[in-house]
């Protein structure tokens, strides 16, 4: 009984923390677009996360190490610091994102100006890591993000499922749109979905918890079923944008158009509920990624981390979380606008896919680290394709980029 | 002398000729007891190539299987891989190493089975 109320919240908490702002702005601004015409690029990214998540956490599981101590200990000092530079940034980016999205969701909710916002979310972000117990934590951001579901129920309200069926099952690229635009905002999404703080934070949560052996169920019941869930979420994101947005000729460049579909379709709850989603999604998010700066530098460096430890067994970890969150409150209060840093934070994740997830294909089939529980040669197959693509995406990230002008 | 000085040194034959850098070192316990530890470790011989990128995969390890396209990859980067027995070793300077022989006098390391 235990056992199943503890995957079941595992699998409420991967659904709801599936979501982030990456995600949010990514999805909204690709239906509002391009209909859902991009439908399926999530359920590549989906399907791709849940491959090496499920690797990650087994490796998690059986070798007791997370992802970036691995890094290191195969791909050599020299190319893992390149790595950890370009993980770190790009997770800066995330961080900055996240706490921007933090507080412009509390401006929605209070009419404040974001930027008031942002040293408060920062100061709480901070707050809750040093005094809440890891998996409390993730669990009340995690299962408070489910109220997301919300843009699921829009979608359904809405009915209108010849429409999107329309665009889904036969994707075509609008009039006044180009094709490189298009390819750049297939980039954003599937970068939306593999973001790579996500394997840093799972296989590192999964050592925070103690896994073991016997969590491997845990491992593939989370993956499996909430990832794949939290995939829906950002579906419907997308649907509801496509549904309400597109036809007004409504491109999101404020988070305050996403939680128009709520507010037309349900009312005031609808906009509530869609905020308190927005809150919790991205909240959940600052705090993993903050976490994941200090899991990386820390893991790379041999030093201890985690919040497992007494807090003085692992200063330094500590010490670059607090510097982490300062430095992302201190871009984000620069006036940038948000909605621009994540779309450069999810777009350069896709330029440095491989980097993260080339040393965890490694790894899964070395029996030296997770004994006979190496990958079986069909998800070996599908992994290794996933690594090709993973390529590709990267080399065409930055000339679409610069080719689209960032998809404007 | 810690074993980390090794990697990495430049590896010199008979004529002064560089075979590449040192990869790997392999290790096998053979030694006398020591105490409950179990059996020392001798050094086997230095794995020497050129190429450096990626010879900390494990890719030569036979018991790591798979992804085939990889460990094709990894084995055909490495195949200028040797194995200098430390029987061979003249002289151990900082970050250069010479030995007894040429490149032909060398074989290619066995694949480790685990």
């Amino acid at each position: 009984m235990k056992k199943f109320l503890e995957i079941t919240l595992g699998i409420l908490t991967a659904i709801g923390g599936f979501v982030d702002i990456g995600d949010i702005v990514a999805n909204a601004e690709s239906g509002a677009r391009f209909h859902m015409s991009l439908a399926w690029v999530v359920i590549v990214g989906v399907v791709g996360i849940i491959v090496y998540a499920e690797m990650s956490g087994r490796v998690a599981a059986l070798s007791g190490r997370a992802v970036f101590d691995l890094v290191r200990e195969r791909l050599g000092p020299r190319v893992a610091l390149t790595n950890l530079l370009a993980s770190y940034f790009i997770n800066f980016l995330t961080l900055t994102a996240e706490i921007a999205g933090v507080s412009l969701a509390l401006q929605l909710a209070s009419s404040v100006n974001y930027l008031l916002w942002i040293p408060l979310v920062a100061f709480l972000v901070w707050f809750v890591i040093w005094r809440v117990k890891f998996e409390t934590m993730e669990r009340i951001f995690g299962i408070l993000g489910l109220v997301l579901i919300v843009f699921v129920v829009v979608v359904w309200r809405l009915g209108d499922w010849h429409t999107l069926s329309a665009t889904a099952l036969h994707p075509s690229i609008p009039k006044g749109e180009g094709i490189p635009t298009y390819f750049f905002f297939a980039i954003a999404l599937f970068g939306a979905a593999m973001t790579p703080y996500e394997v840093f934070f799972f296989s590192s949560g999964a050592v925070e918890e103690h896994w073991t052996r016997t969590d491997l169920m845990v491992n593939r019941a989370n993956v499996y079923i909430g990832f794949a869930l939290g995939g829906i979420l950002s579906l419907a994101l997308m649907a509801s944008a496509d549904l309400v947005l597109s036809p007004g000729g409504i491109s999101v460049s404020h988070l305050s158009q996403v939680t128009l579909p709520a507010a037309l379709t349900i009312g005031k709850l609808g906009v509530a509920v869609t905020i308190v989603g927005f809150f919790a999604a991205t909240f959940g998010a600052a705090l993993e990624t903050a976490l994941s700066a200090g899991y990386t530098v820390s893991q790379f460096f041999g030093w201890q981390w985690g919040t497992f430890v007494k807090r003085v067994e692992a200063p330094r970890f500590h010490a670059v979380v607090i510097l982490s969150v300062i430095m992302a409150a201190m871009v984000g209060l620069t006036t940038i606008d948000p909605i621009k840093v994540t779309e450069y934070s999810i777009v350069l994740s896709a330029a440095a896919l491989p980097l993260t997830y080339f040393p965890i294909l490694v790894i899964a089939n070395d029996p030296d680290y997770v004994g006979e529980k190496t990958n079986s040669k069909f998800l070996n197959v599908i992994a290794f394709s996933y690594l090709v693509l993973l390529v590709i995406v990267a080399l065409a990230t930055i000339p679409l980029m610069i080719a689209t002008k960032g998809g404007s | 002398m810690r074993l980390s000085d090794f990697l990495q040194a430049e590896v010199l034959d008979d004529n002064d000729v560089s075979i590449g850098r040192v990869q790997d070192v392999r290790l096998i316990q053979d030694g006398p007891v020591i105490g409950t530890w179990g059996a020392a470790f001798s050094i086997e011989g230095l794995i020497v190539s050129k190429r450096g990128v990626g010879a900390r995969l494990g890719f030569h390890r036979s018991n790591v299987k798979g992804p085939l396209p990889l460990k094709a990859l990894f084995e055909w980067i490495f195949r200028d891989a040797r194995l200098v027995e430390w029987e061979r070793i003249r002289s151990i300077e900082e970050g250069r190493i010479r030995f007894r022989g040429t490149y032909e006098d060398l074989k290619a390391p066995d694949p480790l089975s685990g």
